[in-house]
């Protein structure tokens, strides 16, 4: 009786350590995750009583605790293969930082482990350790694990099911030995060694994808900046070519030949047609994003109509709007020159205190549009999939809203941006 | 229909012409079509204000397109004005009178199509009035005097500016209401209501607030759906 309680104790440490686990990998199901702990504690502690008679590392001990653990995982979130992962996990944490603890202090004790568990005070340190270490790590790795990719995820549960393996056989050996202490610190070592691997391989994978990302942002501003300065140089040059053109109109005045005049500015008029702005919204970036996108329009074969106001007072700042205008009808213009016919339609309109910008493109297959969700990026490359994003947070951030749609044919999206008040 | 086609090249506005005709003759609208070759000429016919559809070139040698265009607004404001130039440069000035589209010469062969069925739909659409019977006889209720329907009992009520004071009542289930009700601008907001976006005041508290006063109910489950429909028909039709 004394001995089924100090495995029970010992069971309880892990136990809390293994519901650790599972709430951090899981996450919540149906019942909050305290009232999943009070459910599972009780059931716990009676299966405990009812069949926790085995012989420690034995494959019925084995079997036992992982069917526990797996109903365990019931209460909590997650499909089955993220259960099933879970419990795997469970399995190498439990096996190994208990390997670990009695291997090491064992061996510090010149003692077997067998006989290490036989005292009270290990088990109870035991079980605290586990679970302080377990807590820390969790807080520690929470921000990484997130960003680890499947395939990574899937080669480290097989690596670590192969440890965990390793790690039943050791221990079920070194029981009643002191003569494989050494073993199992090697293959703790081992295991710290593949944590380790996998914190640095995973920190280094999500700098790798956070600095491409910001690479690929930096080199879409990049672009802007360009097309701005290209737009700017040809402003400054056609100031320059205005002055001439004045100078040339006054010399005919000035000799009195009206006609000669008048065919110079008809000749001049045709000669700046293909540098004009499309549109005159009476905001100059945005006339000259507009007629920037027209253009590109133009080369993808893409009609862009135009139904715009008066947006002088448009209330978002430069960078904000070449964001919104570029990401919405690059997005656009591109899914249009895939359909039949390549239609795409940007309507701005001043409305009850708000602006209303809808953008409507023509789409050769269905968008499949889930409540509250943007739609996934159809293109591999880093940077894209964050158009839509960053739309959304320029909103968000003047307090706008958005919609889409997707039917007959016609995706849409519609925002709103509320007028800007106060004395600014 | 009556259509205007002015540009000073008779050569290319009888390809305007020759691609329209065949166009709206296709889909069973007879149309009547007078090309001419300057502002002067056109502007010197009567009943201009019958005309539906102007494709008009912006550069004429003796007049402004864009003042043509103008002068032919103040005449009908419900006309479809589309401007068909070799130059994109009037195309800011196009906006000023509510031009319908802007096509540019050497795209027409593409454009011009689009641009017809694009004019065709605003034109000629869909039937805009809801048919019920009441009182024994079929009667047509245009959609945009129609403010809200209610189901009340087995009877739907419909409802104009005047609040409380429902135009009509027939039998019939809110479920029931033709597709194209919803096609044009209408939007279900509860078990027991479908309202006329247009003459929707604001949505916020789970309610709606029409122009007429009348508050109406939305329902919980629907809410952000109905506020999405809402923000989309602004987009697209607010302010029209």
């Amino acid at each position: 009786m004394h001995d089924h309680l100090w495995v029970s104790l010992s069971c309880a440490g892990e136990f809390i350590a293994a519901l650790q686990i599972e709430t951090a990998m899981l996450g919540r199901g149906k019942l909050p995750r305290w009232a999943a702990v009070l459910v599972l504690a009780p059931l716990w502690l009676l299966s405990q009583v009812l069949w926790g008679d085995y012989v420690p590392h034995s494959l019925q001990a084995v079997a036992f605790n992982t069917l526990r653990m797996l109903a365990a995982t019931l209460l909590f979130g997650g499909s089955w293969l993220q259960k099933g992962s879970a419990v795997v996990i469970c399995g190498v944490v439990l096996l190994s930082a208990e390997n670990m603890f009695g291997g090491l202090i064992a061996l510090l004790n010149g003692i077997t482990i067998a006989e290490l568990w036989e005292r009270p005070t290990s088990v109870l340190l035991y079980g605290l350790t586990l679970n302080a270490t377990l807590y820390g790590c969790k807080r520690l790795l929470r921000h990484w694990v997130a960003a680890i990719d499947p395939t990574q995820k899937a080669l480290g549960m097989a690596y670590l099911s192969v440890i965990a393996l390793l790690n039943v056989i050791l221990a079920t050996f070194s029981a009643d030995s002191s003569r494989y202490n050494y073993l199992i610190l090697i293959c703790l070592m081992l295991v710290l060694a593949t944590l380790a691997y996998f914190v640095l391989f995973t920190m280094f994978t999500v700098r790798a994808a956070q600095a491409s990302q910001a690479e690929a942002r930096m080199k879409n501003e990049q672009e802007r900046a360009d097309a701005l300065m290209e737009s700017y140089r040809t402003q400054r040059r056609l100031t320059h070519e205005f002055t001439n053109h004045m100078g040339a109109v006054s010399f005919y005045l000035e000799r009195g030949d009206v006609e000669g005049a008048r065919s110079y500015l008809a000749g001049v008029s045709k000669a700046v047609a293909a540098g004009a702005a499309v549109v005159d919204t009476r905001n100059p970036l945005l006339d000259a994003v507009l007629s920037k996108e027209y253009h590109k329009a133009g080369e993808a074969g893409v009609l862009l109509n135009f139904d715009l106001c008066d947006l002088s007072a448009f209330p978002l700042q430069n960078t904000e709007l070449v964001t919104l205008f570029c990401n919405l009808l690059d997005n656009a213009i591109r899914a249009a020159a895939e359909a039949d016919p390549p239609q795409v339609t940007l309507r701005i309109k001043k409305l009850d205190g708000e602006y209303l910008v809808s953008v409507r493109n023509r789409v050769a297959d269905g968008v499949a549009l889930a409540a509250g969700e943007l739609p996934a990026s159809t293109k591999a490359e880093p940077g894209h999939g964050m158009g839509l994003a960053n739309v959304q947070s320029v909103l968000e951030r003047h307090g706008g809203e958005y919609a889409l749609s997707c039917r007959d044919g016609w995706f849409c999206f519609t925002g709103s941006v509320p007028e800007r008040n106060g004395i600014f | 229909m009556k259509l205007l086609i002015c540009d000073d090249d008779l050569i290319f506005a009888e390809r305007v012409r020759d691609a329209a005709v065949p166009f709206f003759e296709a889909k069973n609208v007879p149309v009547e079509c007078q090309v001419y070759g300057s502002a002067e000429e056109l502007l010197a016919v009567p009943g201009l204000e019958q005309c539906q559809l102007a494709l008009l070139d912006v550069d004429l040698v003796t007049a402004n397109g864009i003042e043509l265009g103008r002068i032919l607004k103040q005449k009908n404001p419900h006309m479809l004005l589309v401007y068909v130039s070799a130059y994109l440069e009037f195309a800011p000035q196009g906006y000023t009178v509510s031009a319908f589209r802007y096509i540019l010469k050497g795209d027409l062969r593409q454009m011009l199509p689009l641009c017809l069925e694009d004019a065709y739909q605003a034109l000629y659409g869909a039937e805009c009035a809801l048919t019920v019977e009441f009182n024994r006889e079929s009667r047509k209720i245009p959609y945009d005097d129609i403010y809200s329907l209610e189901s009340e009992g087995r009877r739907v009520l419909v409802f104009g500016a005047e609040p409380h004071k429902p135009l009509c009542a027939y039998y019939a289930k809110l479920s029931e209401l033709p597709a194209g009700l919803f096609a044009n601008g209408f939007v279900r907001v509860g078990r027991s209501a479908v309202v006329n976006m247009r003459y929707i005041q604001r949505i916020a508290n789970y309610k709606v607030r029409m122009r007429s006063g009348v508050e109406l109910s939305v329902s919980r489950s629907s809410y952000a759906e109905v506020r999405g429909v809402y923000l989309e028909w602004k987009g697209r039709f607010g302010d029209a």
